[in-house]
């Protein structure tokens, strides 16, 4: 609650999938929907995309279940970390997550989880819709909140959005 | 006093709030050229209103933005004034 | 790692074979990608007379050489073959998300041989390629075998491109639909893969592409990404499609209503995009892949006698080949047909076309109930557009004889039809009156694959934005040439255009942020291109990659006997002046025509009595293979 993560709307995602691009560049240096740490769940025949990404929760499963040490966070900035060197691949953390945002890193043999760009995440800056966005988890509330309220009070049709 | 001549305008497509594009007649002293409209629409709408992306033209024909001051109307003249997009 | 441009992947569905060849790096200097590559592969797989929905008909899938990186809107995917409907030259392409796998499994091409025995569909996992039995799907429309597909291989993120019930039945506009909404629409390449028996091609990519030079790339891609979004166009096409252009082209009188009796129509407000959205239909604004502004559609409809229609689009042409086209401006019925369309797998223009060319043969007495199975084929009906629909995918009483296209049924049917079936070389015209839009006439002319602004889109010349206005002051260097009614320098704009659309469709790009806005310009085509290949071409050399592509598209339509008189436009546009502009330009002559054939001809260096290409001109192009082919057949001619 103390730290920024990636926040997802996903009824203005347009399905781009820019987020995957660029986050696999600024960790891989190459372009592969495979290699990133944030995927899009595609429900075609409905024009659906959602971007799911690690939650940061608060209790997070994956490093619970992790039996070496290597999922850990960095306890200056909060952001997850996999510790490479430590990282056997048993997959735990794929299964412990609840929301499916652990994955494995094909090139490397070991898991890979969001880590927050170092502060500036590069889906955030790239997502041309403002579907994600990087804030403090009362920001999110107080902003569904204020929405909300101004339909109602405005009566503009709710969730209508392009 | 100058003659009167009538005008039709169509005016919206996206500008000021106006999605419709709407029709309206107007009475104009003859020599009122399209800057003088634009700037009548300007104080009637009382909102700012970006010039770039409205298409103005007179039955059809785009009027450049250089001529805006000097082109006047004539009578029974269909003035367009809508927002421009692309597309196609 | 995979390779930027990706391998090809061959099929060859009669002998059963499956193999693969690496992009020779002299294809990808020459023709860069995508469409380029599709169009070499053509001219040497496709022989000169061919039956189109026979097995020798090469039925050609090219993603961008760009596909699968960040650049922005680079996701397209160009479907290449010879085309049933025109039996010219076709391209056709599409956006959706199947380009961006085919590049993640690998390849750059598929080209699709032969003819399979019984249905079949394609299933590229990575590096395995199964032909796999279609029976169970053959019948499905779109959607249904997209989710069957999915659920037979147990992934619902495999990228899919499939034909409807309009492919199978080899309806001549029939369309390859990629994820579902996007078409690669039109010339009836739909139905090619059709005569294939190909229901589908699924493919699922796991690899990665990176650049030659990765770290400029991504600079120039990011700097691509706010050159996009800061042309003045941007917003509006993504909140409202490109029907959000509707209102102006309706105010340049170049809005094709009535099957082109009328170019202006007093209030269109419920075709536009902005209504779409007002009135809540717009659900969704939809990108492809890559691509930043998302200017497709996903719409629905909630209540009333169409509660539940759910489709993607409608975008321009939809709204006014199925709505003002047909006389009518009901929303609801225009989202009904777009969904038909996209489920039965055919292209909008071409249906709107037939439809409303249907609708003004039996206004004017030419069929009668007789021939519609004992019903009326009234303008602005939008229950009997829906209903003819259906007939045409199926083929089923009259629909059967406007499955075969407007040029075809007005054979048919004959008497004085041929005056009002609005096509150019078989292929119905794209929804722009070309009598209001002289750069859009040249264009359409001269295009390959028929009367249709995507080899092109002049758009630039309605003037409607500030980089519009500059394009075109740059290119013909007066601003006085701003005006779609003059036939003044459309040349030079046609010009333009077709390298910069060529160039595009190679690389990937969406021409709709080449051409329709401008927030990708061709020298920054050129800086990306070399930093992914890792050899430097300037504006100059990229541009004349991109004439080589179009002047090798040329000379395939030459190979088939194409000349000068091939070149035309539609009866109704060339006789009738537009009754909504009576001035004496609002016409296509023949004169105005050939004035400017003679400008474009010139500009080509190709014979301005035959409009082949000169064998100098072939040369200096690269393409002397070209120029002994067409000479030995005896279709080269001198210059002049």
């Amino acid at each position: 609650m103390s730290q920024r993560y990636i926040l997802v709307n996903p009824e203005v995602c347009i399905g781009c999938k820019q987020c995957e691009l660029v986050c696999s560049y600024e960790h891989e240096g190459v372009y592969s929907s495979a290699l990133s740490r944030i995927r899009l769940v595609r429900f075609e025949a409905e024009c659906l995309n959602v971007p799911v990404t690690c939650a940061y929760c608060e209790e997070p499963a994956c490093e619970k279940v992790c039996p070496t040490g290597a999922m850990t966070v960095d306890p200056a900035t909060g952001a997850a970390r996999v510790i490479e060197a430590k990282c056997i691949g048993c997959k735990e953390c794929i299964a412990a997550c609840p929301i499916g945002a652990v994955d494995m890193n094909s090139r490397t043999g070991v898991a890979m989880r969001c880590d927050l760009c170092k502060g500036s995440p590069a889906c955030v800056d790239i997502c041309p819709t403002g579907a994600l966005t990087f804030g403090f988890v009362n920001q999110t509330s107080r902003d569904k909140r204020r929405s909300r309220v101004l339909t109602l009070l405005f009566d503009e049709p709710e969730g209508r959005r392009a | 006093m100058r003659a009167m001549i009538s005008v039709t305008m169509r005016f919206g497509g996206g500008i000021a709030g106006r999605s419709r594009v709407e029709m309206s007649s107007l009475e104009l002293p003859e020599g009122t050229t399209v800057q003088d409209v634009l700037d009548l629409v300007l104080e009637t709408v009382q909102e700012p209103v970006d010039w770039t992306t409205v298409l103005i033209a007179i039955n059809g024909r785009w009027v450049p933005e250089k001529q805006r001051d000097s082109r006047t109307l004539e009578e029974g003249d269909v003035l367009s004034v809508i927002r421009a997009l692309p597309g196609g | 790692m995979r390779s930027l441009a990706g391998d090809i992947l061959f099929i060859d569905l009669t002998e059963r074979r499956v193999w693969r060849e690496a992009v020779k790096k002299d294809d990808i200097l020459n023709y860069l990608g995508g469409r380029g590559i599709n169009s070499r592969y053509l001219w040497h797989l496709a022989d000169a007379g061919i039956d189109p929905l026979g097995p020798d008909n090469p039925l050609i899938f090219g993603t961008g050489l760009l596909t699968g990186t960040a650049a922005p809107s680079s996701g397209r995917t160009t479907v290449t073959c010879k085309s049933p409907a025109t039996n010219w030259y076709l391209k056709t392409s599409g956006g959706g998300h199947f380009g961006g796998e085919m590049k993640a499994a690998g390849y750059g091409h598929i080209i699709v041989l032969g003819i399979a025995s019984e249905p079949v569909y394609i299933w590229i996992d990575d590096d395995k390629v199964e032909i796999r039995d279609a029976k169970a799907f053959w019948g499905m429309d779109v959607r249904q075998v997209d989710g069957a597909i999915k659920a037979q291989l147990g992934d619902d993120e495999v990228q899919l491109a499939t034909i409807g019930p309009a492919g199978e039945n080899k309806v001549l506009f029939a369309s390859v639909m990629f994820s579902v909404y996007n078409a690669a629409g039109r010339g009836g390449a739909g139905a090619v893969m059709g005569s294939k028996n190909l229901k589908a091609i699924a493919v699922r990519g796991s690899g990665a592409v990176a650049a030659a030079k990765p770290v400029l790339y991504h600079e120039l891609a990011m700097e691509a990404h706010q050159s996009v979004l800061a042309d003045s166009g941007a917003e509006g096409m993504h909140l409202y499609g490109t029907a959000g252009s509707l209102n102006g082209v309706n105010e340049v009188r170049a809005l094709a209503s009535y099957n082109f009796q009328r170019s202006h129509l007093d209030d269109v407000h419920t075709i536009t995009g902005q209504y779409l959205s007002e009135a809540g239909y717009l659900k969704r604004a939809v990108a492809c892949y890559g691509c930043v502004v998302g200017c497709h559609r996903y719409s629905k409809i909630d209540q009333g006698p169409l509660a539940g229609t759910f489709t993607g689009g409608p975008e321009y042409e939809n709204f006014v080949a199925l709505g003002s086209g047909c006389g009518t401006l009901d929303t609801e019925a225009i989202i009904k047909a777009n969904e038909l369309c996209n489920i039965l797998g055919m292209d909008t223009i071409s249906a709107g076309s037939v439809i409303q060319w249907g609708m003004e043969s039996y206004e004017k007495g030419v069929i009668n109930r007789n021939d519609l199975d004992g019903e009326e084929l009234l303008w602005g009906d939008g229950q009997a557009i829906i209903d003819m629909l259906s007939k045409i995918a199926y083929r089923e009483g009259f629909g059967d004889v406007l499955a075969g296209g407007v040029k075809r049924a007005a054979e048919k049917v004959g008497g004085d039809s041929y005056k009002w079936a609005v096509h150019a070389k078989g292929l119905e015209q794209s929804r722009v009156d070309t009598r209001s839009a002289k750069a859009y006439a040249l264009a359409f002319a001269v295009n390959p694959r028929g009367a249709d602004h995507l080899h092109t889109e002049t758009f630039a010349e309605f003037g409607m934005s500030p980089e519009a206005r500059e394009l075109i002051e740059r290119i013909t260097g007066d601003e006085k040439y701003v005006t779609p009614y003059s036939s003044e320098k459309r040349a030079e704009i046609v010009r333009w255009h077709e390298d910069t659309y060529a160039v595009t469709d190679a690389l990937g790009f969406c021409a709709f942020m080449t051409t329709a806005m401008y927030g990708i310009t061709p020298k920054m085509m050129a800086d990306l291109f070399s930093a992914a290949a890792g050899h430097d071409f300037s504006e100059e050399e990229i541009m004349l990659a991109g004439r080589r592509i179009l002047t090798l598209e040329k000379s395939f339509n030459v190979r088939e006997g194409a000349l000068r008189e091939h070149d035309t436009l539609p009866w109704r546009l060339m006789n009738e002046v537009n009754p909504d502009r009576p001035e004496p330009d609002a016409i296509n002559s023949q004169e105005e025509l050939d004035k400017m054939l003679d400008e474009y001809y010139q500009l080509h260096d190709w014979n301005r009595e035959t409009s082949r290409p000169t064998r100098k001109t072939l040369e200096l192009l690269n393409l002397s293979y070209v120029a002994d082919e067409l000479e030995e057949a005896g279709k080269l001619d001198p210059a002049g």
